[in-house]
């Protein structure tokens, strides 16, 4: 897979993971996991460590599963409330990373499969947004279009391209690759947010036209700080683990602030 | 590395104590084991690795626990959506704070960004910043960061007391939209600002927390500057919404 890195409207490919599952963020388990039903038409019971843990999710139905850790145990899918074995993937070992989706979808043979993504929640630059498109539908590999021109190029299922993008919204197409079209799924409109990622699935299948497009939103990436610098004077007897300002300082501390008023007419300037 | 905070302020101390304690032991252990210490750090903690083995009795870790499955850890989310946007309005922005142990009722929550210096933009004494590219509370997910001063040119900051919290202590955060979210403090920790975990403080995939912070530790009055945060991580507690 490659991308096609074009100066469309600003458009930065700042980088694509290869594979479902194989994506590797830093770090050891995830503390937030996602389940997404990314199966259109139809519902589904899920079984975890031979337990019911989910009744009758729908199409775009979201579960938090944050609280199980790195492995899934004896996952089965079943129709809801019928018991036909729509998957039983057995334990499903999750990718490293902080942040992880797991989407249920169709494969390309139009079987159900189970898609674990480790999601890029690497600080934005400021003012920036991401934009991640995942394929997860019973479809042949696809370019995906934007204002009539390639911005990725040869996705194909269990595939994931990302950039990061000004805020604003931005029209998408999924056109088997290769091709100008038309379109097996959109155009859509995806609206990015500062600080914000947006994952955009291709979900479905074309056999049975049933494309559709789910989006996933994981807020708060924007920039980090440097540091926090919340006060510039001294208190008295509080304000930390050394219970303030030392003896030897203490008695200096009004002493210059009254040489910092005295000396400066201008306002202050906050001080860090 | 972090240090609780402590009455008398001497966490950093107490952590120093204990760290040497540890490595006396460390080194103890090994040599009962019939080892030679060596000097080198790493070889050392080889050693102590050793001193944990089924020779002393304790059982070797499972590689693989067999987990089990609690169906009420789960929970159901809103759905996915279909054109993106995070449904972040005004409406959920915070816009007041109360920590009734420490007398703060209501005090005005603004959003802040970065300044150009690369520093977190903290308001005025009676304000306090919410890191508006972070979460927002009852999200159920990620970090909610507000930052207030603790003294703003002789002023009592909004945090001015911060760091006497204790675990337990309610904490009420007011939203646009009228809600009154309830937490409960679980850390309070102070950290040298050049040691600060931003990345761990600052991250979106928590689940969904409080983190207030301030300045703390020693005041330097010459460079107006004081070389600690002083972090307080809160977890929501609907019944605490009660306290403020």
């Amino acid at each position: 897979m490659r991308a096609v890195i074009l100066a469309v409207v600003g458009l930065v490919v700042v980088g694509l993971a290869p594979v479902a599952g194989g994506v590797s963020a830093a770090g050891a388990a995830p503390t937030r996991v996602h389940l997404i039903q990314g199966v259109p038409d139809t519902s589904v019971d899920v079984a975890i460590g031979g337990r019911t843990a989910i009744t009758d999710l729908g199409f775009r139905g979201t579960y938090d599963l944050s609280a199980l850790g790195s492995r899934l145990p004896a996952v089965t899918v079943t129709r809801a409330g019928t018991g036909e074995v729509l998957l039983a993937a057995g334990d499903v070992g999750l990718p490293e990373g902080e942040n992880v989706t797991v989407v249920l979808h169709l494969k390309t043979d139009g079987s159900v499969g189970l898609a674990s993504f480790a999601n890029d929640v690497s600080p934005l630059a400021a003012g920036q947004s991401r934009l991640i498109v995942r394929h997860l539908a019973a479809a042949p590999p696809v370019d995906v279009l934007s204002a009539g021109r390639t911005v990725f190029e040869n996705l194909a299922n269990g595939g994931e391209v990302q950039a990061d993008l000004p805020p604003g919204t931005v029209s998408a197409s999924l056109v088997p690759a290769g091709t100008a079209g038309p379109a097996i799924l959109g155009p859509a409109d995806v609206t990015l947010e500062a600080g914000t990622a947006v994952i955009v699935y291709g979900l479905g299948s074309i056999e049975r036209n049933t494309m559709a497009v789910a989006t996933e939103t994981i807020p708060g990436l924007g920039p980090r700080p440097t540091g926090v610098d919340s006060g510039n004077s001294a208190v008295a007897g509080v304000g930390g683990g050394s219970g303030g300002p030392s003896p030897a300082w203490a008695w200096l501390a009004p002493l210059g602030m009254a040489v910092v008023v005295l000396g400066r007419r201008v306002p202050l300037r906050r001080r860090h | 590395m972090p240090s609780a905070v402590t009455g008398d302020g001497r966490g950093h101390q107490i952590r120093v104590g204990v760290a040497v304690l540890a490595a006396l032991v460390a080194a103890a252990a090994a040599t009962l084991a019939g080892v030679v210490l060596d000097a080198s750090t790493p070889q050392r903690l080889t050693l102590v690795e050793r001193t944990r083995s089924p020779a002393f009795g304790a059982p070797a870790p499972d590689p693989q626990p067999v987990p089990t499955f609690d169906p009420s850890r789960i929970r159901a989310l809103p759905p996915a959506g279909t054109g993106g946007g995070s449904g972040a309005t005004e409406a959920t922005a915070p816009t007041g704070l109360a920590i009734p142990a420490l007398d703060v009722a209501d005090a005005p929550v603004v959003p802040v960004g970065i300044e150009p210096t690369g520093g977190l933009e903290i308001p005025g004494p009676h304000e306090v910043g919410w890191y508006r590219y972070g979460a927002r509370p009852g999200a159920g997910v990620g970090s909610i960061v507000l930052a207030a001063h603790v003294a703003y040119d002789g002023e009592d900051g909004v945090f001015l007391r911060l760091g006497s919290l204790e675990p337990g202590a309610a904490v009420v955060v007011a939203t646009a939209d009228g809600h009154r979210l309830g937490y409960r403090v679980d850390s309070v920790v102070v950290h040298r600002k050049d040691d600060l975990p931003i990345d761990d403080l600052f991250t979106p995939s928590s689940p969904e927390r409080l983190v207030l912070i301030t300045c703390g530790g020693t005041f330097n009055p010459g460079l107006r500057h004081y070389d600690s945060n002083i972090v307080v991580i809160a977890t929501p507690s609907p019944e605490a919404a009660a306290a403020g």
